[in-house]
């Protein structure tokens, strides 16, 4: 009860004009800012921290938050239209999404987009206020042997992401490792795979690598079909809102992203991007309709984006909990809390407790702020595809070197943007999907990283994958995962045999 | 490899270059330096390597088995087993005409000519942005690109690309404060 | 373990194979380095150095060399904020991020091609002069137009309240047991500071089981699930959890006694192992920047670190002021690279487990 006592309060100060006036500029320019390329919630809060610092504790705060939520969905909105994602949470939006709107199905991708992130982030945020205490546990019992389990599995998961053959998919994945490997090592800081060149011991840019994928050879090939082949260029059909089967079709994969996000999300430095994946790769291994996925599926929407915000949610809670930033945007939020003299932990709760309620309530309120904007701004988004495709395909090349400029400010990182967006081409062209590499790309440090942890701590031994309880529990949930359907197919198999001798 | 459906002929070329991929890649993982650690700095490179060169060899060979086993049966059943790759690669303009209601045609193949051209385009703007500035070049990238699809409506395509290279500097440097190459402008 | 030198030989002719192997890339990276050259000479509108007192005429670049939202960058935002509010600086001051290699792409850049230029500034710390220790870079803060050093940000050992070790006696002790057994969580180079202490307590700093994590959230949820017996980092990396009671401090390496409400967390050279190393961190301009420049800025920084606004983000941040410009900063950061040199040496760091 204390709880919503305190809730109450904080609404009654988030709910001030001038709180609430800040809750909806940061979402909207959040948004603006989510859907340039390349200008992800980290740098959009880095770069608007300096106008924070100018206000109360109470509204800076209410701002950024906004911003934080805005720029998460900004950036579905490019990844959907325009096959651009602008950070590594969206790139999976950008498979069925993006299809969706070839289909004239853009308004209803984004609205479930933007409806499934507003109920996630909600039902996150509910967590967040009532389950804290119990979950933030979870977060002590995933040690270095767990998190290298849960990196394998879904490595192992996502050569099930795209349809077609199975060796090409693992080809996608280790291609993606490939990439993830080059730079300084982590743990010794010796470079590695660089080919002696001094400018790849930062690594390749995610961001950089997702667009130049996915955006670069879907702008040249329309492109180069140029003069001529006009009308048979993909028609962005006209485009009807949700119709009856899409909210029936997007209501249990909101429901199932939200809590896997939310969950994926506690755990810190996984966040959402892994989660908005795994919902993928979840909602395609259930639906009755696999084939439909790769061709525009709405749950490969609805899943993904619900995820995504339901793990920005969880991510909060070791934050206000223990203040352990769960990822690189909460690590600049916790900086944020101490420039305005706050510290997260337990004790901001008795300290600080009107403010931290406060927050509490402008989030639930950024949400509503969230979809309030964006839900008839859809339509105005859509519009932008009616645009002639030689105008709307040469503006994604430019706003992709943009986003490339904005990350790397040099000559390298734009031809690095140019390679990959060439090799993005050949994949295409060899039948090697896309989207394993780069759930690859984003998962080898963690994989890498826990794998070497787990070995440093035991001494060189596996032994802790067995003895670890937790460890032990996902290897035999993965074991039944993968030997139960053989069991039931072949079950199944047996009975109809057995049926048709009884026939005959 | 003359009688191999193009499908095939593909997965022969894309499995060639994985290995040749990977065993760059492994070779490159002998300048790692080596370290006293439990997993090196080179393992994980090492395994990567040596799993792109066995996945390369294993479509070469699973495309050249598959080959030889359509040239025994009828030549009528390699079209069907192989549906879905002709569908992408032939360029004939009927397969989009005869596109299913639900689920799209993949997306037909340019002419490579046109898509080379359009990359080397790209690599000269990515080369030209940061010398020459980012209003001039996006302007001269934008106005090629527009009129190479609808010379005839060149006064629109010059509009557009000023107006576009103008809109985005703006918002970019006054904004945001990322600041945009000025180049020989500055 | 292996001797450092021949460590370093190997580092050496590993790095003459690689240049002999590939010299068609290099080939094209000097071009590319070229062209971002000739972009970057471009790109910058350099002031006319020394006409009168009216420097600076035009904006100056505050670089930060990494990402946003990291150490460097947060520095150099809480520093222009500073200089801004307290209406030291009235030109405008934007702050640039330029990550590349901890460090070392900017302060290349800043000792080649911004060479005697006076409208920029960076940020940067003791993580710069290890990569020069190590061989990783070829410049350090030490090489720069050093301007000032601002703050310091002491090393701090941590670890799990009601845990094994309850002072600084029983983690040596587990320490000269088996230091397999005893995992110690540090971020990169965060590394040398315990490895020097363990030297000094007569442990091989080559046999401390270094399991290596990103940050004080990943340091103290691997203590918090019993990946890691102890942690080291720099304080404010564990403020917030220190105060949570979850973990507790067993020991710093700061020169003095640090300030409330750690005051009583013993430094180790009164606890008898003669270790001092903070993570200091500094303002440093292009080679060769006017000595109107350098002037200028000594003087604006030292403004700075006397105002209010700047104590404040000192405090908040538990980051120890250590204020020093021209001769005495240069000597100060000097001393630190010769600690970290011979660290490095002695203790092998980031090639021994």
């Amino acid at each position: 009860m204390d709880t919503l006592i305190d809730l109450g309060g904080g609404f009654a100060s988030a709910l001030e004009p001038l709180s609430l006036a800040f809750a909806l500029l940061g979402v909207l320019l959040g948004t603006v800012v989510g859907v340039l390329p390349g200008i992800g919630p980290i740098s959009a809060i880095a770069i608007l921290i300096p106008v924070s610092f100018g206000m109360e504790p109470v509204h800076g705060l209410i701002l950024l938050c906004g911003i934080y939520y805005g720029s998460m969905y900004g950036g579905s909105i490019t990844a959907t239209l325009i096959k651009t994602p602008g950070e590594v949470a969206s790139a999976v939006t950008a498979i069925e999404g993006y299809e969706m709107a070839r289909q004239g199905r853009g308004k209803a991708a984004l609205a479930t987009a933007a409806i499934g992130s507003f109920l996630a982030g909600t039902l996150a945020i509910i967590g967040l206020t009532f389950l804290s205490p119990v979950l933030v546990k979870l977060a002590n019992v995933f040690g270095a042997t767990e998190y290298f389990l849960l990196m394998a599995t879904a490595l192992l998961l996502a050569s099930t992401m795209s349809s077609g053959s199975r060796a090409k998919a693992l080809i996608s994945i280790f291609i993606g490792l490939a990439v993830g490997l080059v730079g300084l090592d982590f743990q010794t800081g010796l470079p590695r795979q660089t080919f002696g060149l001094n400018l790849l011991s930062d690594g390749i840019d995610f961001t950089i690598f997702a667009m130049a994928l996915f955006a670069i050879p879907e702008a040249i090939r329309n492109l180069a079909l140029g003069r001529g082949a006009k009308e048979e260029i993909q028609s962005f059909g006209e485009d009807k809102w949700m119709t009856k089967q899409d909210w029936q079709r997007s209501t249990m994969p909101w429901a199932r992203g939200s809590v896997l996000g939310f969950i994926i999300g506690i755990l810190p430095g996984v966040g959402p991007s892994l989660a908005s994946f795994m919902s993928y790769i979840m909602e395609k291994r259930i639906s009755k309709r696999k084939d439909e996925f790769g061709h525009g599926a709405i749950e490969g929407v609805a899943g993904p984006e619900a995820a995504n915000n339901a793990g920005v949610g969880g991510a909060m809670i070791p934050l206000f909990s223990l203040g352990i930033p769960g990822s690189a945007t909460t690590a600049l939020l916790l900086f944020v809390f101490t420039m305005y003299g706050l510290q997260p932990g337990p004790l901001i709760f008795r300290d600080d407790s009107g403010l931290i309620w406060t927050i509490i309530a402008s989030m639930y309120i950024g949400n509503v702020a969230l979809i309030i904007l964006n839900l008839p701004l859809v339509g105005v988004f859509v519009k932008l595809l009616k645009m002639p495709k030689e105008i709307l395909f040469s503006s994604i090349l430019v706003l992709v070197v943009i986003g490339a400029y904005a990350i790397e400010f040099s000559l390298f990182g734009l031809m690095m943007l140019g390679i990959f967006g060439v090799i993005g081409y050949l994949m295409e062209k060899g039948g090697i999907p896309l989207a394993p590499s780069i759930l690859a790309l984003v998962l080898v440090p963690l994989l890498e990283d826990n794998f070497r942890r787990m070995l440093q701590i035991s001494g060189g031994s596996f032994m802790p994958l067995l003895t670890r309880p937790v460890s032990l529990s996902i290897i035999v949930l993965m074991i039944l995962g993968i030997v139960g359907p053989i069991i039931f197919r072949w079950w199944v198999r047996r009975r109809q045999l057995l049926a048709d001798v009884s026939m005959e | 490899m003359r009688s191999m459906s193009p499908a095939l002929r593909g997965d022969v070329i894309t499995g060639l270059a994985v290995t040749l991929i990977g065993v760059v890649y492994y070779i490159a993982t002998f300048w790692i330096q080596e370290t006293n650690n439990i997993v090196t700095p080179r393992t994980f490179p090492a395994i990567v390597g040596i799993a792109l060169i066995v996945l390369g060899v294993f479509l070469v060979g699973q495309a050249l088995y598959r080959g030889r086993k359509l040239a025994e049966a009828a030549p009528s059943a390699a079209d069907s087993a192989t549906g879905r790759a002709v569908g992408s690669g032939g360029e004939d303009g009927s397969a989009s005409g005869g596109a299913s209601a639900v689920v799209l045609e993949a997306p037909e193949d340019p002419p490579s000519k046109k898509v080379v051209l359009q990359f080397v385009l790209f690599f000269v703007y990515l080369a030209i942005l940061i010398p020459i500035g980012f209003l001039l070049s996006t302007t001269a990238f934008l106005m090629t690109m527009t009129s190479i699809y609808a010379p005839h409506r060149w006064i629109r395509n010059l509009i557009f690309s000023v107006l576009f290279a103008l809109v985005v500097y703006v918002a970019f440097v006054y904004g945001l404060a990322v600041y945009l190459p000025v180049g020989i402008l500055g | 373990m292996r001797s450092p030198v021949i460590t370093r030989q190997g580092r050496t002719t590993s790095a003459m194979r690689k240049s002999r192997a590939l010299k068609p890339a290099l080939k094209v990276g000097a071009v590319l380095a070229s062209l971002a050259l000739v972009a970057t000479g471009c790109g910058n509108k350099a002031q006319a150095p020394g006409e009168g007192g009216d420097y600076p005429k035009g904006p100056v670049t505050v670089t930060a060399p990494a990402e946003p939202g990291s150490g460097w960058d947060t520095t150099a935002r809480a520093l222009v904020e500073a200089l801004q509010k307290e209406d030291i600086v009235s030109t405008p001051l934007p702050v640039q991020n330029r990550p590349g290699g901890t460090g070392c792409s900017w302060i290349t850049s800043m000792m080649q091609q911004e060479k005697g230029k006076d409208d920029q500034i960076a940020v940067t710390s003791l993580a710069s002069q290890t990569m020069k220790a190590r061989g990783l870079c070829e410049y350090g803060p030490q090489d720069t137009t050093l301007i000032a050093t601002l703050y310091v940000e002491d090393f701090m050992v941590v670890t799990p309240k009601g845990g094994d070790f309850s002072n600084i006696d029983d983690l040596v002790k587990a320490l000269k047991d088996d230091p397999q057994k005893v995992t110690v969580a540090a971020a990169g180079d965060d590394t040398l500071p315990f490895a020097l202490f363990a030297k000094e307590a007569g442990v091989d700093p080559g046999d401390i089981n270094f399991v290596n994590y990103d940050g004080g959230g990943e340091q103290t949820t691997a203590m918090l699930n019993g990946d890691a017996k102890v942690a080291i980092a720099g304080m404010s990396e564990f403020r917030s959890v220190l105060e949570s009671g979850d973990i507790e401090p067993l020991v710093t390496f700061a020169e003095e006694p640090l300030a409330a409400p750690f005051d009583s967390v013993p430094t180790a050279k009164d606890s008898g192992y003669d270790v001092t190393l903070g993570n200091w961190r500094g303002v440093f301009g292009p080679a060769e920047m006017p000595q109107q420049a350098v002037d200028y800025w000594a003087k604006a920084l030292e403004d700075v670190s006397k105002s209010a606004t700047w104590k404040d983000t000192l405090k908040k941040n538990q980051w120890s002021e250590e204020f020093s410009t021209g001769d005495d900063a240069q000597k100060y950061v000097e001393e630190a690279a010769a600690t970290v040199e011979e660290g490095v040496k002695e203790t092998d760091l980031g090639n021994s487990k």
